[in-house]
């Protein structure tokens, strides 16, 4: 059976062009690294809308069995 | 993303009924590609209006094109949420007709991405109802893809508050759990079979 690809959603929200077929190990890791430096992951949606309302944006909200910088 | 979005995360493993299991996938490991809702036990993401109303779902790993084409989406759907203009009956109306059109209208480079993974074809074939089948004339035509179920399903849920978006159902697109042989390199469970295999 196909492995798992989790780095296709941390690719996604880095730039959609870097991702064509599968990503090596190196790159999967540098790019796990972006994705949580880049990215200010609040733990609460309570404050997430507070947050939102006041930058008049929307929210994404993305729930995962593990984290995303430790494996899942 | 960063323009429209702020982001929030958290880990469902153990805190809810819908929560798959997962083997472990480290940073450090390659990556490959999966077809669009794998894993729709393991990972969800919705998009939301800021007072936290869900316009769109996605379970499960997406194509990054195709999950950017969901997200421009859901950037469209807010407009239309904040669109006082209109009266809340219509913008229903056109938040489920955006969905049907996006579920009718998939091609099928999409649909070829969205395909189910064989383990969860068995599983929803062995039901006697579901919304993947395809039935024309009491005649059985094959499963729909899974972008086209989401969105007929998101098209019945119209600007539903998160904590009364109903995720189990949300994102039932065949088995909870499977196994397969891999896990942390050097360390992989053998299958049951070359289990066996190897005792003899």
């Amino acid at each position: 059976m196909k492995k798992l690809l989790l780095l296709l959603l941390f690719l996604t929200l880095v730039n959609a062009d870097t991702l064509k077929q599968a990503v090596s190990a190196s790159q999967v890791k540098k790019n796990v690294a972006k994705v949580m430096a880049v990215y200010d992951w609040s733990d609460s949606l309570e404050e997430l809308q507070k947050e939102a309302t006041k930058k008049n944006k929307m929210i994404f909200w993305l729930q995962v069995v593990g984290e995303l910088d430790g494996g899942l | 993303m960063q323009k429209h979005f702020i982001s929030g995360l958290r880990n469902i493993a153990g805190k809810t009924n819908y929560a798959g299991t997962s083997n472990t996938h480290l940073p450090s490991y390659e990556a490959v590609t999966v077809t669009n809702c794998s894993g729709h036990h393991n990972v969800q993401m919705f998009f939301m209006t800021k007072d936290a109303r869900v316009v769109n779902c996605l379970p499960g790993f997406w194509n990054p094109e195709a999950f950017l084409s969901e997200a421009k989406l859901a950037v469209s759907l807010n407009k239309l949420y904040h669109n006082t203009k209109l009266p809340i009956s219509q913008r229903n109306e056109l938040f489920l007709n955006t969905h049907l059109e996006k579920a009718f209208f998939s091609d099928a480079k999409l649909q070829k991405q969205s395909k189910l993974q064989g383990f969860d074809v068995k599983n929803i074939e062995k039901r006697k109802e579901s919304d993947f089948k395809r039935v024309h004339a009491f005649i059985d035509t094959g499963l729909k893809s899974s972008d086209q179920v989401l969105h007929e399903r998101m098209a019945e849920r119209p600007f539903i508050p998160f904590e009364l978006f109903d995720t189990a159902k949300y994102i039932d697109m065949g088995r909870k759990k499977y196994k397969y042989n891999k896990g942390v390199p050097g360390h992989e469970k053998p299958m049951r079979r070359n289990r066996r295999r190897n005792r003899s």
